[in-house]
């Protein structure tokens, strides 16, 4: 079965101004969105450029706003988010400089996930049953910026550190031996870090991967708080507190 | 030519696993180096494959070449890209009798190979892995790893453009440019700009995956590629820590890779013309979700997340069975057609890139009589991130 459905994609050319562009495309409604667009840019318009790599949500790239909403399109199937004959609207990322059609800067994005540097292998819990072993696996966090295209804080702060940083962060205190350095803690406890926070929570309804970094933004606000009063009182950190 | 005053140049055709890997030897060997890549990194075969950081396992029985191949890789990228992989192991679990058969040759395999294992009954394979089918009788431990490939072309590039390496996305070769019988440059259409231009260097590498046919056409010679997709199905969940294999020989559905939170199953194989975009043949889902979860019964119960495929670039005449031709490398030097300063590499795994560009790079530095040694695999390369912030 093939349903013809209509995409209206924002494009973007450097020097050029911004349109956007209506093309029909016959696909099975078992496939996902970015399929769609892929195919669009195989039978139809080559110069289309889009992000795009594993096509099962692990690497990130692809994520853009879909009917307003941002999406991670290599696992929303076409069937889930529209109908026979419907239309959907394809952006790139908000609050990101565009490069081109569907394609952003990334570069200031991971400029701060670098400072927080989040460690992108951790160890992996336990399954049920499983005998203890040191597993490890990659991160929750895909670092495919949809959180921050959400968050209305990065609207009106272009230097917010961000929801995906700051959970990094919190991450990081939070783990057995985690530490952050010197200039993480000044872009955490910084004029652009955590207090900036609305708590909108936009940025956990959108995560594509279970991170819900409102809820981590929130627990490092009450962790920044006990910091404080301890260092206001002498106390130092209570990091080593924790310590075993 | 430019700033940068190196003497000697290239350019390479792909931003996947192999055009990263050789950008990167390039670059370490003093080349001035320019990446030109149609779409983003790693949206062609790299990024779309099923992450399995080969222990050489899956090939030591009938391919030892490849099987050799594998597990020495394996055991340098462990060393040059940490945080690029989840290192758990792999286990080639055997479910009933013929299963059974298959696991002395793949310990005689193993052993012909190199490859580190270890055999463990039913009982204990299960300890390890809860989730396995109680049908288990028997498995064997493998240094198998999951890897996060557009992450591992990232970091080979970041660490290429550290060196001085120029890499440009979203731009695609339209035309090999030539004077006589010489590649001299490539004319390419920039897709971010819109604009189309001429660059030139004294070698031109085609790393182009499933489309170096396409690629070496440009200069009317025959590049022989089997254009051979596989479907992989991504399920929700994860159901173990261990690469799950079928202990027999490569088959659909006898691979159970798990990455994050999901648990990729696959592959399955067939031949397309045409790799730019590939129809999933429905009965392919329904397989693998079968064969997957013969292997973990749970999968049955678990939702999928998407399906995915790609083409793999076999190296290999038409008409060839594609599950027989040899999943090791080629390195062409074009002299031999009678086209100078033109090299195509194709065929091999990502798991094999780092030594494809060894061996590409070899040959591109014997061509201009360059004398300078491989030092990718000593080189620890930049977090992927540092790609962006470059
Ligand atoms: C289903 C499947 C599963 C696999 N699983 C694994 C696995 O688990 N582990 C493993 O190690 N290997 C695996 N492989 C093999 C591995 O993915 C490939 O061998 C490897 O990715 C090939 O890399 P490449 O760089 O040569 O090709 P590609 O990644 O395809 O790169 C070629 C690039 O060239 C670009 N290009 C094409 N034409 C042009 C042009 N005219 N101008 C500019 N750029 C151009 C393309 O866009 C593409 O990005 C798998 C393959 C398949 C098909
Ligand atoms: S926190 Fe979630 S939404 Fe934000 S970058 Fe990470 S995975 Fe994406």
């Amino acid at each position: 079965m093939m349903w013809t459905i209509t995409l209206k994609i924002a494009r973007y050319k450097p020097g050029e101004p911004a349109r956007t562009d209506t093309f029909q495309v016959s696909i099975d409604p078992e496939r996902t969105v970015l399929d769609s667009i892929e195919k669009i840019w195989a039978e139809q318009d080559r110069s289309l450029v889009f992000r795009h790599a594993c096509h099962h949500a692990s690497c990130g790239s692809c994520a853009m706003v879909v009917n307003g909403v941002e999406i991670l399109p290599c696992i929303k199937l076409i069937k889930d988010v529209t109908k026979p004959g419907g239309t959907l609207i394809i952006e790139p990322l908000h609050n990101f400089p565009v490069i081109s059609d569907l394609v952003v800067d990334m570069g200031p994005f991971f400029e701060r996930m670098q400072i927080v540097k989040m460690p992108i292998v951790g160890p992996a819990d336990p399954l049920p049953n499983q005998e203890p072993n040191e597993y490890n696996r990659f991160d929750d966090c895909i670092e495919c910026g949809m959180c921050l295209s959400a968050c209305p804080v990065v609207a009106t702060d272009s230097k917010y550190l961000g929801p995906a940083a700051l959970a990094a962060a919190y991450q990081i205190l939070s783990s057995g031996d985690g530490n952050l350095s010197a200039q993480a803690w000044e872009a955490v406890d910084g004029e652009h870090g955590l207090w900036r926070c609305h708590v909108a929570f936009e940025c956990s309804a959108v995560c594509p991967s279970n991170v819900d970094p409102a809820g981590k933004i929130m627990a490092l606000r009450r962790r920044m708080t006990v910091e404080r009063i301890r260092h206001l009182l002498g106390l130092g950190s209570s990091k080593k507190k924790r310590e075993k | 030519m430019t700033s940068t005053q190196k003497s000697h140049s290239a350019i390479v055709i792909g931003g996947g696993s192999t055009g990263a890997a050789v950008a990167h030897d390039l670059a370490l060997r003093g080349f001035e180096v320019t990446l030109v890549e149609r779409g983003e990194i790693a949206s062609g075969t790299t990024g779309r494959n099923h992450c399995l950081l080969h222990s050489g396992g899956r090939y030591c029985v009938n391919d030892r070449e490849a099987g050799i191949e594998c597990i020495e890789e394996n055991m340098i990228l462990r060393r040059i890209m940490p945080d690029c992989m989840e290192l758990n192991g792999g286990l080639f679990a055997a479910f009933d009798d013929a299963d059974m058969d298959y696991l002395p040759l793949l310990i005689e395999g193993c052993q012909a190979c190199e490859i580190p294992y270890k055999k463990l009954t039913g009982e204990e394979a299960r300890r390890l892995e809860p989730y396995l089918s109680p049908q288990a009788k028997a498995a064997l431990w493998v240094p198998d790893g999951v890897f996060e490939p557009m992450r591992m072309c990232m970091a080979f590039l970041a660490t290429a453009k550290a060196n001085g390496a120029k890499v440009y996305p979203f731009t695609q070769v339209e035309e090999l440019l030539m004077e006589g019988t010489q590649v001299t440059g490539v004319r390419v259409w920039n897709r971010i700009a819109n604009r189309r231009y001429n660059l030139h260097a004294q070698i031109v590498i085609s790393a182009g995956g499933p489309w170096a046919e396409e690629i070496a056409a440009m200069a009317g010679i025959d590049v022989p590629v089997i254009v051979a997709p596989g479907v992989m199905v991504s399920m929700t969940g994860r159901y173990s820590q261990h690469v799950i294999n079928r202990c027999n020989k490569a088959d659909d559905g006898d691979i159970i890779v798990p990455q994050r939170e999901t648990s990729i199953i696959g592959t399955s194989s067939w031949t397309v013309d045409d790799p730019d975009y590939i129809d999933i043949p429905e009965d392919h889902v329904a397989l693998m979700l079968d064969r997957g979860s013969q292997m973990i019964p749970a999968l049955k119960q678990a939702s999928s997340r998407g399906v995915f495929t790609v083409a793999r670039p076999l190296i290999g005449r038409e008409g060839e069975d594609e599950r027989e031709v040899s999943r090791t490398f080629e390195c062409f030097d074009h002299d031999e057609d009678g086209i100078g300063g033109f090299v195509t590499i194709s065929g091999g795994k990502t798991t094999t890139a780092r030594a494809m560009a060894e061996k590409t790079v070899d040959i591109a530095c014997r061509k201009i009589g360059l004398d300078v040694p491989c030092r990718t695999h000593e080189t620890v390369l930049l977090s992927y991130r540092a790609f962006y912030t470059i």
